[in-house]
């Protein structure tokens, strides 16, 4: 090797020495204060808010990744042999599920918490996560100027009048979709039963959106007048900014319970799972409920609280009147990677 | 007589028979870097590359299945929703090299072998378009056609345009017209390079005009399959079209389908890793017969000599023509989703209503977290363009030299990298940097913006690597060894003899960099560092939540920055290099 | 200022050659001589010089400049601490810099201030015919002006050794001589100690004290040029220092002989009629061995037709007008041709001619393994050798094996 090609390899050795630190100066700050810090994986739209509020309250140092539920869980799916989150917060119990079958999860944690009836009925038997919140799928928000006089069940959505008008999530792209699915075919008798719904729904012109954004976009712009979206979202949409009065929405019967939930990463180090379950116990306080019921005052912030004593948001509708059912997360979030296939050949 | 037995006594004395070897066993400290060299290339090239591949047969290795071996995966991306984006993308793909390669040869043959005037402003105005990453005409296509979109609100509703462009035939268009800059580039070396004596041998043995065409046309014959070979490859390969304008058409394409496998849920990295063969596979056979077919027949001996080429005078009516096509073409390719992008950023966002307004301007003002994403990117592009840029040099400095097999080694790797879709290289680093062994080395780079800087090095290295491989291969040993002898240090050496030679190629190859990194889609997309979006991620965010005004705004000011940056850069250059540098760059280069 | 160089048995070999690009070469340069190395491609001149300088390491052996010793099989000082300078064949000239910056490289490097660095430099383009050119870039320079901006560098800073690559092969050939005459003039001025390399014997004559030559990496002689011209070593450097043509014969004895004046017997394609020839054999000849007669350029005359020292007769088949006379090509078998010769007569192609070869000019080798050359046609033998001298030889076709 000539003295001329040492000194390329020597810049070249350089640059890849800035390269590698850069990711080693990153891994070294989170190392670099004496609590461990608890990283939060979160698609809650209140979530930097309650970060904020559990380190201020606790002095835990957070690291929050706020994303979709369809990143996060590719992230942990990703470093399942290498993992690096301390608690994941979404929406729908099946993901949870999942999870937990996988043996991803913490066991046997239960908050000492006074739950309401509709919360207990939703903590798992095993403690692998805690209910944070409960949301309802799907809700069915639509134009009131194009529409009427709504259908009235699930089976009216199926008539030719709606051709083209209605819209719903993806359930590959949106966390709380798949647990409505999964609701229709529980409601309507069996997996075949919903199968025939949806793809009867699609010869009608079903239009497909990834998330509730883009379906009650597309119900903004009068490209459907019937969205099929989660609760909180619909409410959300019509409080505004700004205030939209053309939307209402409809609970048809049933509606299916969609918890918010807080899973513990089994592997991750026990003072990390300690803060984690400070972190739980934080938010279903009096101060955390506050910070939810704040953090997303038009869109996740509008949930039925699980712990007693907090009053759902006052633009919430009484969940005493409405029909709702409780899927085994168990049970269907087993089916959660044959459902969303076919639904993504099929109907999307 | 002197003979040389006699001659060796003169200083013999001293060398009493033959001296014992005493060189140490410990490798040099050359060795130790050049080591460094590889290490570095196997852990960001190949690593991930076949991790990712060995993933699809191998789940188990993983810990991403049960079995050690399984042609599962493989055989269930054959069916269903997977094979028919597979077979999307390979006939978008063909139809695109066609039309990339029908428009981009009268391109090449006007700028190459014609009179016509503003020549360098056309070719540098291809090579900008070249610049600009695929999602960005495909966001301003969207943004007008859509059913809320611009042209509605102007009052201009065409829905049979709408049905169109968000459909296969405007992913044809959008990928086609992506596809000319490469069609150009290849078509008019060679037409470049070749000179006007063949055809006019032709005709002084007896060839009409139009039969000598078809003696010149095998002379050009393999540009014209390179077109194709590329065309088809990036088409196939692109994802930006495929995350954008195809995914809002409903229309699947394989790369977006390999992204949705991991990022939908639950995600399944087998069945990504099962795509990543079919596609690797359809782009790489291509490239593989291209380079195959260019090896026998260069036309880099074509144009090895300077030539004098005869351009053809257009005439009144050809100009007319020429000016017409060319003007088409810059309007289709950029001028209507410029539109697009620019009118969606500056329109209300309410149904109905059109007022223009830079409310969309003002709120990304305002918000931090849409203006962090611009700095942060340009970070990003500035760190990872000096990076590549030493390892392209690094490389190129490698493939200049003789044929070693470390030196073939480097060919096929670096070409390997272009055939791998962004998104499959994106991938492969979430797996090979999860891996336990590396987080047992101490290496914990997943999710950090070390290794989504890595990943951009290692993707852009070989692009780097080729634009310097010519340049350094003319700066001659010799001028290196000439310092040297007279009293330059190795770093003086090198930075007096060699560096003002390079500084341009070196320059153009850093900007290549920067602005490719700075509007990155899928590396960014897979591997961002959380809560810490680049800008290409940013705007797909905005625009995937329905937020068009701000998206597309964003857009806009990307493009802006990036072409300012550029600019900045270019007339730095002008202003500070000494004359000499740029009378030596502009000799070379 | 000038120092001597001492090379000792050095060997450079590469990585994955199977032949040492230099196998123990050896030799010694006096200060202020000029060394020219001969050789063709592949010999090894040039690693020679790479290794002098320093841009090579040595393998095993040593070199010493002066008194220090710059490289042996694990020391190397680097080239910009040895202090010399060198003049490249492709010139090397920095195109970024003007003439002036490059004359004033060396310099600058040895921590001259500028304006004394430059004013010295105008000093040496002025010496090198180019004191208005400074302001140039070297590509606005014709080749051989490039050459003397190269030329002027190496010799700015007065090293205390100069070396010069192969400096003229790049130029024209009217411009190689006068280029030639200057690098001489100006580096016998400086009195540097010079090594240069060549493959044109012409150039090494007139420039070196003395000539090497050198063949696979060896060092096959070394010395002044009269020694190789008058008695090279091996048929090699007979080759390589200037041949009209070959012959083969034999050494008819009785008894061995050389080396000195001898005369041997040249067998034709008629075995009865042999041609004997005065030559001068370089080492000791066996009785009865084969051998092979090299011939100067300077060695076959044309004589007059008939007069007695005519040995051979030939036919001219091609004519080279030179000015003071013509060089001949002389036909005297078939595909056997000698070259070059002289005379200032003008003969027509097709013509017959006597010729005299000079026995000083007509070196003879012993031919251990018998090169496959034409024979001398009969009708060309006018001294037939006695018939005994050719017993033992094989004539005709045998021969060839």
């Amino acid at each position: 090797m000539t003295t001329r090609n040492r000194v390329r390899a020597l810049l070249a050795a350089a640059a890849l020495l800035a390269a590698g630190t850069a990711g080693a100066i990153d891994a070294a700050a989170s190392s670099a204060s004496s609590k461990t810090t608890l990283v939060v994986y979160s698609a809650q739209g209140y979530d930097s808010a309650m970060v904020k509020a559990f380190t201020k309250a606790t002095g835990i140092p957070t690291k929050l990744d706020d994303n979709s539920t369809g990143p996060l869980l590719t992230q942990i799916e990703a470093s399942k042999n290498n993992p690096n989150w301390g608690l994941l917060w979404v929406d729908g119990d099946t993901a949870f599920a999942g999870l937990d079958q996988q043996h991803l999860l913490q066991r046997g944690f239960e908050p000492k918490v006074a739950w309401t009836k509709l919360g207990r009925s939703v903590v798992p038997s095993d403690g692998s996560y805690t209910p944070t919140g409960i949301t309802l799928m799907a809700a069915l928000a639509y134009n009131t100027k194009a529409v009427p006089n709504p259908p009235s069940s699930w089976k009216a959505l199926l008539s030719s009048k709606w051709d083209g008008k209605i819209g719903m999530n993806d359930p590959s792209q949106s966390g709380p979709t798949y647990p409505f699915v999964a609701g229709m075919m529980n409601y309507l008798g069996g997996i075949s039963q919903g199968k025939a719904f949806f793809t009867t729904l699609k010869r009608h012109g079903l239009l497909v959106s990834s998330t509730n954004g883009p379906t009650l976009q597309a119900l903004a712009s009068g490209r459907i007048d019937i969205a099929l979206v989660q609760s909180s979202a619909a409410i959300g949409d019509r409080l505004g900014p700004p205030v939209n009065n053309n939307i209402a929405i409809k609970y048809l019967s049933p509606m299916t319970l969609l918890p918010s939930a807080i899973g513990i990463d089994a592997k991750a180090p026990a003072a990390e799972r300690a803060e984690a379950e400070r972190f739980i116990e934080f938010v279903l306080s009096k101060r955390g409920q506050q910070v939810m019921q704040t953090g997303d005052p038009t869109g996740d912030s509008l949930y039925y609280p699980v712990v007693q004593g907090v009053k759902p948001l006052p633009a919430l509708p009484k969940l005493a009147g409405i029909a709702t059912q409780h899927l085994n997360p168990y049970t269907w979030g087993a089916r959660e990677t044959a459902l969303n296939t076919w639904f993504d050949a099929n109907v999307k | 007589m002197a003979s040389a037995s006699a001659d060796a006594g003169a200083g013999g004395a001293v060398l009493q028979g033959p001296r014992p070897r005493l060189r140490t066993a410990l490798p040099s400290g050359a060795g130790v870097i050049q080591a460094a060299f590889w290490l570095t290339l196997f852990l960001i090239i190949l690593l991930p590359c076949l991790a990712f591949l060995i993933l699809a047969i191998s789940p188990r290795l993983f810990d991403q299945g049960d079995s050690y071996f399984t042609l599962r995966f493989i055989g269930g991306v054959l069916t269903g929703q997977t094979a028919a984006a597979i077979a999307n993308s390979l006939w978008i793909g063909a139809v695109t090299a066609v039309i990339g390669t029908l428009a981009g040869f009268p391109v090449a043959w006007l700028v190459t072998r014609t009179d016509i005037r503003f020549r360098g402003l056309i070719a540098g105005a291809i090579w900008l378009t070249l610049l600009v990453p695929s999602w960005l005409p495909s966001l301003g296509w969207v943004r007008l056609v859509q059913p809320d979109g611009v042209m509605y609100q102007m009052g201009v509703g065409l829905p049979l345009l709408t049905h169109a462009i968000l459909g296969p035939f405007g992913v044809a268009l959008v990928l086609g017209l992506r596809n000319v800059p490469f069609a150009f580039l290849a078509i008019s070396t060679a037409l470049a390079g070749m000179g006007q004596e063949f055809e006019d041998a032709a005709r002084v043995h007896g060839s009409s005009r139009w039969h000598s065409l078809t003696v010149v046309a095998p002379i050009v014959a393999p540009a014209i399959w390179s077109a194709l070979a590329i065309g088809f490859a990036e088409s196939v390969s692109d994802f930006g079209v495929a995350a954008t304008l195809a995914n809002q058409a409903n229309f699947p394409l394989g790369t977006y389908q390999l992204y949705a496998s991991i990022n939908d849920f639950p995600p399944s990295f087998p069945t990504a890793a099962a795509m990543a063969w079919l596609l690797v596979g359809s782009v790489a056979l291509p490239l593989a017969l291209q380079a195959r077919a260019l090896r026998g027949r260069s036309y880099a001996v074509l144009s090895g000599r300077a030539r004098q080429i005869q351009r053809r005078s257009l005439g009144r009516l050809g100009s007319i023509f020429a000016y017409g096509g060319l003007g088409l073409f810059f309007l289709v390719a950029v001028g209507v989703p410029a539109f697009g992008a620019l009118a969606g950023s500056l329109l209300q966002e309410d149904v109905g209503s059109f007022s223009v307004t830079t409310a969309n301007y003002a709120a990304i003002m305002h918000n931090p977290t849409m203006v962090q994403p611009v700095g942060r990117s340009l970070e990003y592009g500035v760190i990872t363009a000096t990076i590549t840029v030493v390892l392209g040099y690094t490389a190129a400095s490698f493939l200049t030299r003789a044929a070693t097999p470390a030196k073939r080694l480097l060919d096929f790797m670096l070409l390997a990298v272009v055939a791998i879709p962004g998104v499959i290289f994106a991938a492969g680093y979430i797996m090979a940097y999860n891996l336990p062994v590396l987080s047992r080395l101490g290496i914990n780079l997943y999710q950090t913006v070390g290794l989504l800087i890595i990943a951009y090095a290692a993707s852009n290295l070989p692009t780097s690597a080729r634009v310097l491989v010519g340049s350094v291969s003319q700066v001659h040993g010799s001028l290196t060894d000439a310092a040297r002898v007279h009293g330059a240090n190795p770093p003086v050496a090198w930075l007096r003899g060699v560096a003002p030679l390079l500084a341009r190629p070196l320059l153009y190859a850093w900007l290549l960099t920067f602005t490719g990194v700075f509007l990155e889609l899928p590396i960014s997309q897979l591997l961002y560092a959380p809560s810490q979006p680049p800008l290409s991620v940013s705007i797909q965010d905005n625009l995937g939540n329905y937020h068009f005004g701000i998206g597309t705004a964003q857009a806009v000011i990307a493009v802006l920055v990036a072409a300012a940056a550029v600019g900045l850069v270019l007339g730095g250059y002008r202003l500070l290099a000494p004359r000499g540098w740029r009378q030596a760059g502009a000799s070379n280069g | 200022m000038a120092e001597r160089v001492q090379v000792e048995r050095v060997c450079k070999r590469y990585r994955g050659a199977a032949a040492a690009a230099l196998d123990e070469v050896s030799l010694v340069v006096e200060p202020g001589e000029i060394l020219v190395l001969l050789g063709p491609s592949g010999s090894g001149k040039t690693t020679l010089l790479r290794c002098l300088a320093g841009i090579e390491r040595v393998s095993d052996g040593a070199i010493r400049l002066g008194d220090r010793l710059v490289a042996d099989a694990r020391l190397h000082l680097a080239p910009d601490r040895r202090n010399l300078a060198m003049v490249f064949q492709d010139f090397a000239l920095w195109p970024h810099m003007t003439v002036l910056e490059n004359a004033a490289f060396a310099l600058r490097r040895r921590h001259n201030e500028r304006p004394a660095a430059l004013a010295k430099a105008q000093a040496m383009l002025e010496r090198v015919g180019l004191g208005s050119y400074g302001g140039r870039y070297p590509h606005e320079l014709s080749g051989g002006e490039q050459q003397r901006v190269a030329l002027a560098r190496a010799l700015v800073a007065q090293p205390d050794l100069l070396l010069f690559d192969e400096p003229l092969s790049s130029l024209d050939a009217n411009l190689r001589e006068r280029l030639r005459i200057e690098i001489a003039t100006l580096v016998r001025e400086q009195g540097a100690t010079v090594v240069y390399i060549t493959h044109d014997q012409g150039e090494a004559f007139a420039l070196g004290d003395k000539i090497g030559v050198l063949q696979a990496g060896r060092l096959i002689q070394h010395g002044p040029p009269e020694a190789l011209y008058g008695s090279p070593a091996t048929p090699f450097v007979a080759h390589f220092t200037g041949l009209a043509g070959t012959l083969r014969g034999v050494h008819p004895g009785p008894g061995p002989a050389g080396p000195g004046p001898v005369t041997v017997a040249i067998p034709s394609t008629d075995h009865r009629r042999g041609l004997e020839l005065a030559a001068t054999a370089m080492s000791v000849l066996e009785p009865g061995a084969p051998v092979q007669v090299l011939l100067r350029p300077t060695a076959a005359r044309i004589c007059r037709t008939g007069s007695r020292p005519a040995v051979l007769r030939g036919i001219v088949r091609a004519g080279a007008f030179q000015g003071r006379g013509y060089d001949y090509v002389v036909e005297v078998g078939r595909d056997l041709l000698l070259t070059g010769v002289f005379d200032r007569r003008r003969f027509a192609r097709g013509e017959s001619v006597d010729l005299f070869v000079d026995a000083k000019q007509s070196l003879v080798f012993a031919d251990p393994e018998p090169i496959d050359a034409p024979l001398v046609a009969a009708e060309a033998v006018i001294r037939v050798a006695c018939g005994e001298a050719l017993s033992g030889v094989p004539s005709g076709p045998d021969l060839t094996v």
